[in-house]
């Protein structure tokens, strides 16, 4: 068996030195009696490329922050981290003598706001017949319009509040949006300005996947497992040899969750060849397929993108579409080529 | 000495017959004994190591095991030839050791120092000391048919069930299994989970080796009891798998099937079996050195018939070898030789002594030397083959010849109706031709002793049968004077001593040719020397061989496809080849093709190499009166499969070629040196050299360098950034390709591997490859091309390696002239031409190694014995010029030799050259009849031209009986068809031709020259 080895592979040698120097092609009339099928290159206009590393993230910019407006000392969240929720539905149950503190404040600047705007609105006929200077009309505009202010800074989250009980000293905050709520959970107490809670809109959870960048123009489509969602854009600030691209809002019959670690295929709009994987063979560090042409069999190179179970995709500056390529026995055709056959 | 013997024997009649008796019975006994094979063993003590290391080139593995194995191995005794091969993902390192060396010994010291060495290979490296088996020893091979169940199924119950059932038959060493898909569960790594769990590669394949285990903790003892401890925790199923905790900690478990997709796959696959154009699995039976193989085979069937009932609805054990048929058909064939052979004899006896009393007499030494043949072939451990028997059937002509020479001498006397006992005339009858009858037996015996002193592959065949010549010799002498002598006293009388009638007129004609011989001696004696320079001259006319190719009657079709290709294209062309055979050469009633190499690594074939097996319908089905005419419309069918190189070879054949140096050539030039490189051009020049040099055809040369490889080399300053080093890196393209194993699960008495592998497709381009996503030990995810560089790079495609030193071999045919002048020719030419680096050397090997050293063990040996003989003739006629001028009828006995060789068309081989030797034997001894009663008769005729003239007619008949006998002893040999009868036809032929010119020159030329000599005295 050795021995034979051995002798075959001095032919493989004579051979590859005959057929460096000159086109690979073999007459039809050599193939003797050997099985041979052809198979026209399938166009189409994209294809699937190796996995890629992706995570399902937000849009950044998009989440609608609450924050506490007082020191809180209990709170309570009615519903899941991460729970879908609709317009105006109880989100947080803020408890404490500081609610109504808070309360009061704003009893306190509405009080303040009225008589600020009652003053403003008297002296504005003062102001056009000269009647008071301009230093004290820049006092009362100054101190209308900072009780307004702080007045309606209040009521932007008193429009937050669903409900309040006195008994118990709570407030009840709901959600100011649809979408997805973030609750921040803390071990220490919620002082004013913390985030409560955020809401992180249905349409802002994409597909976050970084892409080589020699393949970012041409991407066009994630895939996880049955699920299709196209591309919305591609950054233009490299992460090394990748490019950041987010994917259009990802369906909720996606099952997939914020935060959730995934590799995806991705699907690039590109021009390629499906031909079958047994077609493909290679040649001096080369993939090739033969091509039929009249009466013979050329060899003919082609770049391979990636693969399906059966085919492979290929790129070719030719038009494939047209010609036939061997999908029988390119293996033994392969062997004459190097010079194989015979005793 | 002699006398007494046989006065024993006739006075002691009754005891005689007893012991007689008794040793029929031995004799009986002993045959049914015997082990019973096709051919003797030919292997040498030979110790294989297979070390499979999956996944590694030739070079990594000649670095880190074949050397570090070898440099062991080097030390131990009795070593004849360390040799080995190193391929991808397999070392075969084969230790011959020296003729007579233990083979138990030997595989003790090779394990022993194997154990030593291999803690320091790499991991994943698994296999060890190969099967005690020879290449005689794949004696069973079959199929496992039912169509309800997957391959995978199939090969599981020939792997779990049936195996360890044949492993039981005493005489098996091993059960290979072949094709199929070796079931294992495989487990694909979701980088993308791993890398948010948290989980390197190394996390996984350690959580998963470590937790499937159970361990014995001890005993505890409670108050009077102790009871066992043990911890368990091993996995029992894929389920079990699924559910293993690979990491966990206060809020989170990550089990395996949360970081990784778990199905049953299948170990990587290194070959495959197909049957007429279908994938098969089978079992291939290895038999233990030295078993009885036939006996073996008939346990096998035993087993397997049990086996049988007990395998699920539809399966059929489909056999497809049997060494049974090669054991029972060369059997047969030198069975029915022995047969014919000693009808032939018996009649040719009765003819001559016109007496069928005389004749079953001489005849009866025929069965009763062999009986005690096989006493002593069994007391030495000798087995029945071919050759052994063979050695029985060309002895048979010459175990008459004793007997012959008794009885005639016998009928002789008692013919002479002297008024003496019947007793007493055989006595005297009997101790007349006693010294030369043991003369001449001894010289026999010298004349093949040379045969004893071949080594390699020719002694192991030619031993057997030299063996059992002098068994049969010498069971013939003892026979002849102490039994015969007995059964003649009661068997043969004054009736059955009178001559036929037609003996006497071939006497009176004998004599009338003689005479005119005498009258026209120049004329004769220049005829006589012509035809001697002719034979000469035809000599060199005689095609030249080393060993004839034995015919085992089977037929192995080896293809070879491109080297690259993938198990799955090679399948397809084999599939292809075989619908083709099937459909357009009714002889072959299947086929069954194994490509790729086996499971234990005894035939470590590439994916682009496959052995089929043809089983044959009966030859009288068949379109062709021979093999050859078969093989011819098989290779017209496979000569229209262009792209594939073929070749016919035998189960037996192959195996040997194996076993022996591979180089199969008249010449083999081996350059041994280092560099793969420097050694790959030196091949080159020396080819060319060897192609130019006149007489060479068929030069091959083996390309040790070339084989393409991606080469992927981590990007250390990025890599280890992530933690990532060479070895983990290693690993995991390891599980991307051909997958890791990391623990087994046991499923009652199956073996389950466990392996980390690409459950999908698999990775099928390079960009793929490119883009593969990998978890760094930091737990970030990386492509693969992100932390390592892809470069395509060539190494060697085999390493082969000879007393610790690689080498390269170029091969070649001679035709047309010498071997030796070719060598002398070819050596001067190297040392002229090539200028060898330091370091490197040329080495001459190959057939013409094999047949430099039977050559010169003969030329050493054979003047030797010519020698002995010559001193035995001069004791016997205490002459040297009769002892020169019996000798002096060798040259015309080996001229009828060369020119039957020459006319039959047969080679001169080993065998040839065997029969050459035989002839020395029986020429002499023809000599001896005629001169010894030339001698005898001194006083008895007056004038010494009656005294020639007379002796020479009254020494026709022994001459003629001991040489028809010997001739029509071997003629069935020559028309013999059956496996074997190839290696003893050209013996046969220059034995027949010999005896027929040397019996006419003992005729005609040596009364002469005897006549000549004693008047010149």
């Amino acid at each position: 068996m050795m021995a034979k080895f051995c002798n075959s592979l001095l032919c493989i040698t004579l051979g590859l030195s005959m057929v460096s120097v000159s086109a690979e092609t073999i007459s039809l009339s050599e193939l003797g009696h050997l099985d041979v099928g052809y198979t026209s290159p399938k166009k189409v206009a994209s294809y699937e490329g190796s996995p890629l590393p992706a995570q399902i993230a937000r849009l950044p910019g998009n989440d609608y922050w609450v924050m506490a407006p007082e020191n809180i000392q209990q709170v309570t969240f009615l519903v899941g981290q991460g729970q879908v929720v609709s317009k105006n539905q109880a989100i947080v149950r803020l408890t404490g003598p500081e609610v109504f503190h808070f309360l009061a404040q704003i009893e306190a600047a509405k009080t303040l706001y009225d008589l600020a705007k009652q003053r403003y609105d008297r002296n504005q006929p003062l102001l056009r017949n000269g009647s008071i200077g301009a230093d004290k009309w820049r006092e009362i505009s100054q101190e209308y319009f900072s009780a307004h202010l702080e007045y309606e800074h209040m009521q932007h989250f008193m429009e937050m509040v669903k409900s309040i009980d006195t008994d118990t000293e709570s407030l009840v905050v709901m959600a100011p949006v649809a979408g997805i709520v973030n609750l921040n959970h803390l071990n220490s107490p919620y002082s004013v300005g913390t985030q409560l809670f955020s809401i992180i809109p249905a349409d802002s959870i994409r597909v976050k996947v970084s892409v080589p960048m020699s393949q970012s123009t041409s991407l066009s489509a994630v895939n996880i497992n049955q699920c299709h969602i196209a591309i919305d854009e591609v950054s233009a600030i490299a992460e090394g040899v990748f490019l950041t691209a987010w994917s259009n809002p990802v369906p909720q019959t996606c099952h997939l969750l914020l935060g959730q670690q995934i590799t995806v295929i991705p699907e690039y709009q590109k021009a390629v060849y499906l031909v079958p994987k047994v077609s493909v063979f290679t040649w001096q560090q080369d993939s090739q397929v033969f091509t039929q042409k009249d009466q013979s069999l050329i060899a003919l190179s082609i770049d391979v993108l990636g693969s399906t179970a059966d085919d492979y995709i290929i790129a070719s500056d030719q038009d494939l579409s047209q010609i036939k390529v061997l999908s029988q026995s390119v293996a033994a055709v392969k062997g004459i080529l190097l010079g194989l056959g015979g005793e | 000495m002699l006398a007494s013997v046989i006065r024993f024997s006739l006075t002691q009649r009754l005891f005689v017959l007893i012991v007689a008796l008794i040793l029929m019975l031995a004799g009986t006994r002993a045959w049914f004994n015997i082990p019973l094979d096709a051919f003797p063993d030919i292997s040498p003590t030979q110790v294989k190591i297979i070390l499979k290391a999956p996944g590694m080139t030739a070079e990594e593995i000649e670095a880190q095991i074949t050397v570090p194995v070898e440099t062991e191995l080097l030390g131990i005794p009795n070593q004849a030839i360390l040799r080995s091969t190193t391929k991808y993902a397999i070392s075969d390192i084969t230790l011959d050791f020296t003729e007579g060396t233990d083979i138990y010994w030997a595989r003790q010291q090779v394990s022993e120092r194997l154990s030593a060495v291999w803690d320091s290979f790499p991991d994943g490296v698994s296999g060890g000391v190969a099967p005690m088996s020879t290449p005689l020893s794949e004696i069973f091979m079959f199929t496992l048919e039912n169509p309800n169940l997957s391959l995978m199924e199939r090969r599981q119950l020939l792997e779990w069930e049936i195996r360890p059932l044949l492993r039981t038959v005493t005489g098996v060493a091993d059960v290979n299994i072949l094709g199929g898909y070796a079931k294992s569960f495989s487990i694909s790594p979701n980088p993308s989970a791993m890398a948010a769990a948290g989980v390197s590669f190394a996390d996984l394949q350690q959580a998963i080796t470590d937790n499937n285990h159970n361990e014995g903790a001890g005993k505890l003892s409670i108050g009077t009891d102790t009871i066992i401890v043990r911890s368990e925790g091993r996995i029992d199923d894929i389920d079990e798998l699924k559910q293993l905790v690979i990491k966990a900690n206060d809020s989170q478990i990550y089990r395996l099937r949360d970081l990784a997709d778990i199905q049953i796959g299948h170990l990587t696959r290194y070959g495959a079996v197909s049957k007429d154009g279908e994938e098969a699995a089978e079992a291939l039976i290895i038999a233990l050195k030295d078993a009885n193989t036939a006996q073996v085979v008939t346990s096998i069937k035993a087993k397997l018939e049990q086996i049988s009932t007990s395998l699920p609805e539809g399966s059929d054990l489909n056999v497809f070898y049997d060494r049974a048929n090669l054991i029972n058909t060369a059997i047969d064939t030198i069975s029915n030789a022995l047969f014919e052979a000693v009808l032939l004899v018996i009649v040719l006896l009765a003819l001559f002594l016109g007496n069928v009393r005389a004749a079953l007499v001489v005849s009866l030494s025929l069965p009763l030397a062999a009986l005690m043949t096989f006493l002593m072939m069994d007391l030495f451990n000798l087995s029945a083959n071919l050759m052994s028997l063979g050695g029985l059937v060309i002895a048979i002509g010459m175990l008459v010849d004793s007997s012959v020479v008794v009885v005639e001498n016998m009928v002789n006397l008692i013919a002479t109706k002297q008024r003496l006992p019947r007793l007493h005339l055989i006595y005297r009858a009997t101790k007349d031709v006693a010294i030369p009858v043991v003369s001449g037996t001894v010289i026999v015996m010298i004349v093949f002793s040379p045969l004893l002193t071949l080594t390699g592959l020719e002694g192991k065949l030619f031993t057997p049968v030299a063996v059992t010549i002098v068994f049969a010799m010498l069971s013939a002498l003892v026979l002849s004077l102490t039994v015969i002598p007995v059964i003649a006293s009661y068997l043969v009388n004054e009736k059955s001593a009178q001559e036929p009638k037609a003996i006497e007129k071939l006497k009176a004609a004998y004599l009338r040719s003689l005479k005119q011989t005498f009258i026209h001696k120049k004329p004769f004696m220049i005829v006589t020397f012509s035809l001697l320079v002719v034979s000469l001259g035809l000599f060199s006319l005689v095609g030249k061989t080393f060993m004839p190719t034995l015919d085992e009657g089977d037929i192995i079709l080896q293809l070879e496809k491109s080297p690259s290709i993938s198990l799955e294209a090679s399948i397809a062309i084999d599939k292809q080849i075989q619908i083709t055979l099937l459909e357009n050469v009714p002889e072959i009633r299947q086929m069954v093709a194994r490509t790729g190499s086996d499971e234990i690594g005894l035939d470590p074939m590439g994916l682009n190499e496959t052995d089929v097996f043809l089983e044959l319908a009966p030859r009288d089905e068949w379109r062709f009166t021979d093999k050859a005419q078969l093989i011819d419309a098989i290779r017209t069918e496979l000569l229209n499969f262009p792209g594939v190189n073929f070749n016919f070879t035998q189960p037996i054949q192959m195996r040997v070629s194996e076993m022996l140096t591979g180089s199969i050539g008249d010449v083999a030039i081996k350059v041994f040196g280092t560099d793969i490189d420097t050694l790959g051009q030196l091949t080159a020049q020396i080819e060319q050299l060897v192609s130019a040099t006149s007489g060479s055809v068929d030069v091959k040369m083996a390309m040790i360098e070339g084989s393409p490889f991606i080469n992927l080399t981590l990007d250390n300053e990025l890599a280890r950034g992530f933690g990532m080093s060479t070895m983990e890196f290693a690993r995991y393209l390891k599980s991307q390709l051909e997958g890791v194993l990391v623990t087994e699960v046991l499923e009652g008495k199956k073996r389950t591997p466990v392996l980390i592998a690409n459950n999908q497709a698999g990775l099928s381009s390079i960009h793929e490859l490119q883009n593969q996503l990998l978890v760094m030990p930091d737990h970030s995810l990386k492509r693969l091309i992100d932390i390592a560089k892809l470069t395509y790079k060539e190494g060697p495609i085999l390493i082969e390696r000879e007393q610790g030193d690689r080498f390269s071999v170029i091969t070649s045919n001679v035709q047309g002239r010498d071997i030796v002048s070719f060598v002398e020719e070819l050596n001067t030419k190297i040392n002229a031409e090539i200028k060898l680096p330091s370091g490197y050397s040329v080495s001459f090997g190959g057939e013409f190694e094999n047949q430099q050293r039977a050559t010169n063990n003969l030329l050493l040996v054979i003047p030797l014995a010519i020698v002995l003989i010559t001193l035995i003739l001069f004791t016997t006629f205490g002459s040297l010029a009769k002892a020169g001028l019996i000798l002096a009828n060798v040259p015309f006995a080996m001229m009828g030799g060369i020119v039957s060789l020459y006319f039959s068309g047969e080679y001169l081989s080993v065998p040839a050259s065997v029969g050459f030797i035989a002839l020395l034997g029986v020429a002499v001894l023809n000599g001896v009849v005629m001169v010894s009663y030339y001698e005898q008769t001194k006083h008895v005729f007056s004038s010494l031209l009656m005294r020639v003239e007379q002796g020479a007619t009254r020494r026709l008949r022994p001459i003629l009986m001991t040489a028809t006998t010997a001739m029509f002893g071997l003629m069935p040999l020559v028309f013999a068809s059956g496996p074997g009868a190839e290696i003893q036809k050209p013996l046969a032929i220059v034995v027949i031709g010999g005896l027929l010119t040397s019996t006419i020159t003992t005729l005609y030329l040596l009364p002469i020259l005897y006549y000549w000599l004693e008047k010149r005295q």
